[in-house]
Parts: structure tokens; C-alpha cells; sequence
């Protein structure tokens, strides 16, 4: 069992132009922001994005222009609304979007996640999802006879994933107050190569002290990298909320082509890691008001 | 006369058609009136149940289990939610396995594109590939609407909302692309009940299209059908809505929602 | 209700009277509060009567700082970065601050008697000691054969400050007070004062208190003013929220060898940052803070 831990630079080296890429997270709450802004900084592009209820992760690297093509059950800003870089990129016609409701999305991600071309389902019968997915094909059941989708597997080439605690060995723990809305784990197991950011690196020890915390074992796991609000300016459950302030000032920003260029520029490309990122687009006393007690 | 607010009407009009040991699900809303419809006023009818007629009745808000509603946070927000005490917290996958194996007796629903037969859109206007307006998507529309036992939708009644057809169905009513919800064989029981500001509707009306069960006091067919975009069916001597009783009024203002945060838009 | 007596650091110092006689919590490398001792030198605070046990950082800084007149002591040695607490001793050497040495557990018992609201406690400790032959008999300690036993005793006369700052984890809105780790003498340091000022790292929903009632060192009655205020405690640890900065304690002795590098520490770190979060930008802002977080189980 070696050490797993690196930076984000080196890590994200792993996402080549052109790939598969899914991607943790729930609308605004516990997305690898900070991977996602290297991805941005290292200028990957042309990618696939598969992401089950997704939100400002994919509109940054939409906005970015480091898409080609999204699958989703669902991409927005939860609260806030509509994503919107996502929105005007699909509107103008600048980027593929599939849409699979929840369950057929997750199914995609399970097929991955359990080494199968595909899984079954039902709920796209009748649906315009099922007229216009590529992925999605009508078949017969070999047992009853009845109709379904075939939905195929949907399997990354990376994933990345924000977790809240993590070992050197790539172990990572969730705490016991948490917000359950997520398939990160579907996530991890989908793809060939697991990146995961965590809050906070623990012991060794302390992972084996309390190992029914542990959702993702360190034998999923190809990479760790430590990055202290790592989520922001969305939440992590538990340790921080969504920073209400850098939000509204996304959202303006993301009106318009320029204007989020502007934004990406002062917080993106001019930062060199996410430690600088935080210090521009929050600062310290105001990332500690952010904190939610123990 | 018990006097009245829109909203503590809607809520108990669904409300009576809760019925006991039956489990809501809640999903998610933005805000101001979207949160009302979405989520609000759900939990308020969901609250007034269990007080009421339908001790056991209980929700699910996603994967949180049967919250404890006589401690509903007084700010949905983040840490909020997170922190409300609940029975249980579970992964989302397993929700939604049992979701679609039939556990969710009622599906509460709303959508920015309603039409006669209760389709659903809130994936896109105009075309798919190249959208007037790109919508949110799927979510968890379209199970609501396959394996709910039964689906309310709640919304507000306006002709941009209540179209012919809807221009993309993202979840199945009751006859979607020529073919009906029973030659699908969708196990659920898809949308039952309409609940929007002018009235209770149902799919009763012939060929399973939208049909006028109640309207709410001084509503007329006219009103009804200048704010739908397609025929509604509006039997004569429709009855008039069922009207809050004092006991209803007074727990939802003095027990479930006493600082107008559900009900608030 | 305490919450309306939830001030600002700055406002809790202010609060300070000039020659009060004060009282500190923590020891060794833990939960002193550094951000209250920087402030009241910020303020300018003078003639203060430092009543110790051994929070030797925080009585060094305060001293270091030009505040301090007197300090009754047991011993104020470096945890951590081993040495002499240069700017305290200097100061006595150079005779511009009174002391009075007592044992530890001396002080520890002063402070219960305080506690207790007893005019004094008996101790066995310092009998035979060079330690009473400088503190003035009658007046500082007094020789009693014991009425019961006939056995000698060391009669010292209890302990009560005006003011105890103690630093805390965390509190509920009430000031229900809750320390984790080494409580040492905060206990009976905060009951023995008149008047409570606790600078916690977090205000808890009060079911967060209940959860672990003992935890919960001192009931809100106990508490005058909460100050909330993360990190406050740097660069002493603060169990179970962070450990204590070695780096910066290493800057910290070095910088008490001549009065011009003590000079320069004041200048940098007390007197140039304009708040608590400047000060800590100063120290190495989100990057050393982040590193400093104490691991979940093991609590540093």
C-alpha cells in the first residue's frame, strides 16, 4: 500500500483532451471544484462529461469550453436556479447534451460500475429522452417479453470525486452528520481512474479506528489530493456552506461569454493553485464564517 | 366563515387525499414560488395529514427518510437540511431502487409544461437539439410519473403552462407518442390529481385527458379556460372546492408553519 | 440570556480596567488565549496583576507586550521550544515586574479556595522551601498547627481575580462552556473571579451541548462575555480543532533574544495586523491554518 497522495497539478495530468470524465457531486454541494479549476487552468478540452445530477461542476468546465458533450440527469444550480453557461451552450448549439432521468443515469453508471455493456430499465418508455438518446436502444425481455431500454454503460476514463476525509492510502471517510444525496460511490466505481479531493487528510490510524466510515475503500482509488475547501463556492455538508456571496457573483458572471471570461480569468487562470483561488474569491476570515459547528 | 390564504387552501385540498400509511416524496425546489409549489406546500399538506385524518402518513424529502415535520428547519438551506433530524439518511442509489420498485406511494411533482393528457416537460421549449429554452432536465420526473403509485402535480394555472402538447415529454401521463400509459406498461399510476390556484383536476375526463374535479370559490369554467391552452373539461354543476375548516387553519398557523416560510410566495 | 453579551474581541478588551488583577487559563503548548493577550497589547493595556499558574506563552507575550506590573506565579517554562520565558524573566531581572513564586499545586489550591469563596486554603507544599522565605509572613502565607491533627500546615490566602480569560472550544448561545482535552486549573481559575471572559472557536446548537453534557466545564452562568473567534488560540493548540504551530513558536523565542527582534515581533504580529484574520494571513494564512487541523480521532 503506497502513499497516493499528490498535488492537483500532477493529478490532473490524468485527464487527456478528448476523454470521458465523471465527475462527484450534487448541484451545488460537494463537487471537486478545485480539480475541476486545474482542469481549466491545464486547458483540457473536447470532453465527455457523465454526471447523474450535476450543477456549477459542469457549467465551469462548460463555460470554460473544455466540453463537447454532456449526459446527465439533470445540470443546475439547485437553489439558484438554472446553470448558466450549460444553458446558453446548449441553446446556441455549442455543446451535445443527452439527457437520462435519475435512474436511467444511474443505471448507465452501475452497467460501468459492474462491468456490463449495459443495464435494462424502464422509465424512458414513452419518454422524448428515449427518442433522442444514442445510448438508450428499446428491447425485448428474453424472460417475459415485455419492453424496455437497454441503457449502455456509461464508464469514464477518469472520475473525480470531492471527499470529506481522506488517508495517504487513498481510504477516504465520511462523517456521521452528512448529506446522503449522492451516488459518489457509483461514481468511483464506475470509471478506470479514481482522482479524489478530500478536505483533510487523516491517519491511517484513525481511518482504522472507525472503518465502517470508510465508503471508498483505497483499492478504488488512483490518486489523493489534499484541497481544504476544495468544494467551494459550493458546499461540503457537514464542514461548510455554499459561500452565498462568490455564488451571486458566479451567476452574474455566467450571463454572458465575456463576463464569465472576465471571471475566469481573475479566479482561474490568474490564480496558480486553489489555495491562491481561495484567497481571491473568498479570503480567510470569510471562509471561516462559512464553517458549520461539529 | 373561516377566512383563508390561496396557498392554505391548495394545501388542504391535498391534504384530504392523503391517506394514512402512505409514504410522500418531496423533491427538491428553488425559490420563492417555485419552493412554495414544490416543497412548502407538500410538507404543509403532509403535516396536516398526519395531524388530521392520516396519523400515519409520512415523507420523504430525497433520501431523508420521514423527517421529524414537528421540527421543520426555519431556513432551507444547506447546513439545514443537513442537520434535520430525520429517521434515516439513505444513499441514493437504494433510494431510487426502491423508487422504481414501487415504495413511493405518492409522487409529489410540478413543471413549467403541463398538457392534456399529463405529460410533463422540464427539459426544453422549442426544439431538443437546438432549445428556445434549455430547462433543468430530468431529474426524477419521469419516475414520479412511471412507478409513483400516484402523482400530484401542483402548479400554477396559466396557459404557458397548460399546453396542448407538451414539446418534449419528460415524464409519461397518461397517453405520450400515440400509445397509452397502459400499452407502456408503466407500473405506477401516473398523475392523478392537477392542484393548481383555480381549481382540483383529475384525468378522468374522456380518453383520460384533464378534467375539472373541483374549482376553487368564485373560479367559473371561463377563467379556467382562458388560463389552459388546450379544452378543459368542466363538468356542469362542478362542485366548488373542499374549503379549510377553523381546526386546519389554526394548525397550519399556529403549529406546522407559524412563521410563513412554507407558505410564504 | 448571554447572547446578548456575545462581543468582539476588541469590545471584550476593552473591558479590561487598566490594574485589574487577571487571571489566564491554559498551560504548555494548549488553549491559551494568544488573540486576547495581542489585543490587550494592541489596546495598551497597563499595570495589569497577572495571577498564574503556568500559561508561560500568554504571561510571556502580555509581559513581553508592556502590560504587566505584577505576576504571581508557580512556573512559566516552554513547552515545546525548550527555554526560559525570556521576555518574563527579563522583566523581573530588570526589576519592572513584582513577583511572588509559589509550587503549583499552590496556586491550584488558591484558586479552590476562591472557588469555593473560602478566605483561604491549607497546603502541605513549600513547607521547608526557600520559596516562603521570600513571601512575607502574616501577610502571603501564614504557619498553622493544624486544630484537629497537630500537624503543620501552610495557611495561603485564596485566590480571586477580577477578571479569568479562559479560551475554550466551544459554547452554545447561553455560554454553556465546553473545553476539551487538558482543562488543567481553568475550572477553578474562571470560578475564583468575579467577572468570566471566554473567546471559544464556536458557537454549537445547544443539542450539540447536550449530547456531551460533561464536557460542559462551566454552565452559562459562569460565563460574563463570549467572544467567538477561530484560530484565537494560535499558535497554542486547541484540542480536537488544531495543533499548535512549532514553526511559530520557534519565531517567537527567537525573536525575545534582544529587545530589537522583540521589537520587530510586536511590530509584525500585534501591532500591524489590524485584526485576529490579518494576524493570521501574517502567520501563514489558509495554507498553515489548514495544516494546523487536528485530526478527528487523535484530536492535535
Amino acid at each position: 500500500m503506497r502513499n497516493k497522495v499528490i498535488s492537483a497539478t500532477e493529478a490532473v495530468k490524468a485527464i487527456k483532451s478528448g476523454s470521458t470524465l465523471t465527475i462527484g457531486g450534487n448541484t451545488i454541494r460537494r463537487h471537486p471544484l478545485g480539480l475541476v479549476r486545474e482542469i481549466i487552468r491545464q486547458e483540457i478540452k473536447d470532453l465527455t462529461i457523465y454526471v447523474w445530477v450535476a450543477g456549477i461542476d459542469v457549467d465551469l468546465l462548460v463555460g470554460a469550453g473544455c466540453v463537447r458533450r454532456v449526459e446527465a440527469a439533470y445540470v443546475g444550480m439547485g437553489p439558484l436556479g438554472f446553470a448558466p453557461n450549460v444553458r446558453r451552450a446548449v441553446q446556441e448549439g455549442r455543446i451535445e447534451y443527452e439527457d437520462f432521468s435519475e435512474t436511467s443515469m444511474l443505471a448507465r453508471l452501475r452497467a460501468a460500475g459492474m462491468g456490463l455493456p449495459y443495464l435494462p430499465t424502464k422509465v424512458l418508455l414513452g419518454t422524448g429522452m428515449a427518442q433522442y438518446a444514442t445510448h438508450a436502444k428499446p428491447v425485448t425481455c428474453p424472460f417475459t417479453g415485455e419492453q424496455l431500454y437497454a441503457v449502455s454503460a456509461a464508464k469514464a476514463d477518469v472520475a473525480i470525486l470531492h471527499g470529506y476525509y481522506g488517508d495517504v492510502h487513498g481510504n477516504i471517510q465520511w462523517p456521521m452528520v452528512r448529506n446522503t444525496d449522492d451516488i459518489d460511490p457509483v461514481i468511483a466505481k464506475s470509471a478506470d481512474h479514481v482522482i479524489f479531493s478530500v478536505e483533510q487528510l487523516i491517519d491511517p490510524k484513525t481511518v482504522m479506528s472507525n472503518p465502517t466510515m470508510t465508503y471508498i475503500p483505497h483499492n478504488w482509488v488512483n490518486a489523493v489530493v489534499e484541497m481544504p475547501y476544495g468544494a467551494h463556492p459550493g458546499t461540503c455538508d457537514g464542514i461548510y456552506d455554499p459561500d452565498s456571496r462568490h455564488l451571486e457573483e458566479y451567476m452574474e458572471a455566467a450571463k454572458s461569454d465575456d463576463t464569465f471570461k472576465a471571471y475566469l480569468d481573475k479566479y482561474v487562470f490568474g490564480t496558480k493553485d486553489d489555495f491562491e483561488y481561495l484567497e481571491q474569491a473568498a479570503g480567510l476570515a470569510h471562509l471561516l464564517s462559512l464553517r458549520v459547528s461539529h | 366563515m373561516t377566512e383563508y390564504t390561496l396557498n392554505e387552501l391548495m394545501a388542504v385540498n391535498v391534504a384530504r387525499q392523503l391517506h394514512d400509511d402512505e409514504m410522500g416524496f418531496i423533491g427538491v425546489g428553488t425559490g420563492g414560488r417555485a419552493f412554495t409549489v414544490a416543497v412548502g406546500l407538500p410538507i404543509v399538506a403532509a403535516r396536516l395529514a398526519q395531524l388530521t385524518h392520516a396519523p400515519n402518513f409520512t415523507i420523504q424529502i430525497g433520501t431523508i427518510i420521514s423527517p421529524d415535520l414537528e421540527n421543520i428547519p426555519k431556513v432551507f438551506t444547506e447546513n439545514h437540511i443537513t442537520t434535520w433530524p430525520t429517521m434515516a439518511r439513505v444513499r441514493a442509489d437504494d433510494n431510487l431502487d426502491m423508487f422504481v420498485k414501487g415504495k413511493v406511494d405518492v409522487g409529489f411533482v410540478s413543471g413549467p409544461q403541463i398538457d392534456q393528457y399529463g405529460n410533463i416537460n422540464i427539459t426544453v421549449i422549442g426544439d431538443y437539439k437546438k432549445p428556445k429554452v434549455r430547462l433543468v432536465g430530468c431529474l426524477a420526473l419521469p419516475e414520479h410519473l412511471a412507478f409513483a403509485r400516484r402523482a400530484f402535480v401542483i402548479t400554477d394555472h396559466n396557459a404557458r403552462t397548460f399546453v396542448e402538447n407538451v414539446h418534449f415529454v419528460t415524464g409519461v401521463g397518461w397517453q405520450a407518442n400515440g400509445k397509452s400509459r397502459e400499452e407502456y406498461n408503466l407500473p405506477g399510476g401516473g398523475p392523478v390529481y392537477v392542484f393548481t390556484d383555480l381549481g382540483v383536476f383529475d384525468f378522468n375526463g374522456e380518453g383520460h385527458r384533464m378534467q375539472a374535479l373541483t374549482l376553487h370559490p368564485g373560479v367559473t369554467p371561463d377563467m379556467v379556460q382562458e388560463k389552459t391552452g388546450f379544452p378543459v373539461i368542466i363538468p356542469p354543476n362542478v362542485p366548488t372546492s373542499i374549503l379549510p375548516t377553523e381546526e386546519e387553519i389554526e394548525l397550519i398557523r399556529t403549529k406546522i408553519d407559524p412563521e410563513n416560510i412554507l407558505l410564504k410566495y | 440570556m448571554l447572547n446578548s453579551r456575545i462581543l468582539t474581541i476588541e469590545e471584550a478588551a476593552a473591558g479590561i480596567p487598566d490594574g485589574s488583577v487577571v487571571t489566564v487559563g491554559g498551560f504548555g503548548v494548549f488553549l491559551q488565549p494568544m488573540a486576547m493577550m495581542r489585543e490587550m497589547i494592541r489596546q495598551g493595556k497597563n499595570d495589569i496583576n497577572l495571577l498564574s499558574v503556568g500559561e508561560a506563552y500568554a504571561a510571556d507575550l502580555l509581559v513581553g507586550g508592556g502590560c504587566v506590573r505584577s505576576v504571581t506565579l508557580a512556573s512559566f517554562g516552554f513547552e515545546a521550544v525548550t527555554g526560559r520565558s525570556r521576555n518574563f524573566c527579563k522583566a523581573v531581572e530588570q526589576g519592572k515586574v513584582e513577583v511572588e513564586d509559589y509550587s503549583h499545586f499552590s496556586m491550584a489550591s488558591r484558586f479552590l479556595a476562591g472557588a469555593m469563596g473560602l478566605p483561604f486554603t491549607a497546603v502541605h507544599s513549600m513547607r521547608g522551601s526557600d520559596l516562603l522565605d521570600h513571601l512575607p509572613e502574616g501577610k502571603k502565607y501564614v504557619k498553622m498547627d493544624c486544630p484537629f491533627s497537630g500537624e503543620e500546615v501552610i495557611l495561603l490566602p485564596a485566590a480571586k481575580p477580577d477578571i479569568a480569560i479562559i479560551q475554550a472550544q466551544r459554547a452554545d448561545m447561553d455560554g454553556n462552556l465546553q473545553v476539551m482535552g487538558p482543562t488543567i486549573c481553568i475550572e477553578e481559575q474562571a470560578r475564583a473571579a468575579k467577572r468570566v471572559i471566554a473567546i471559544v472557536e464556536e458557537i454549537v446548537p445547544r443539542s450539540v451541548i447536550q449530547a456531551n453534557p460533561t464536557a460542559t466545564l462551566l454552565p452559562s452562568f459562569f460565563v460574563d462575555t463570549l467572544v467567538v473567534l477561530p484560530y484565537s488560540a494560535h499558535p497554542m493548540a486547541s484540542y480536537g480543532y488544531y495543533d499548535y504551530d512549532l514553526e511559530h513558536l520557534y519565531t517567537y523565542t527567537n525573536s525575545s533574544k534582544t529587545p530589537e527582534s522583540w521589537k520587530g515581533y510586536l511590530d509584525e504580529y500585534v501591532y500591524a495586523p489590524k485584526d485576529h484574520y490579518e494576524y493570521l494571513e501574517q502567520v501563514g494564512g489558509l495554507r498553515k491554518i489548514m495544516q494546523l487541523r487536528a485530526d478527528p480521532l487523535l484530536g492535535y
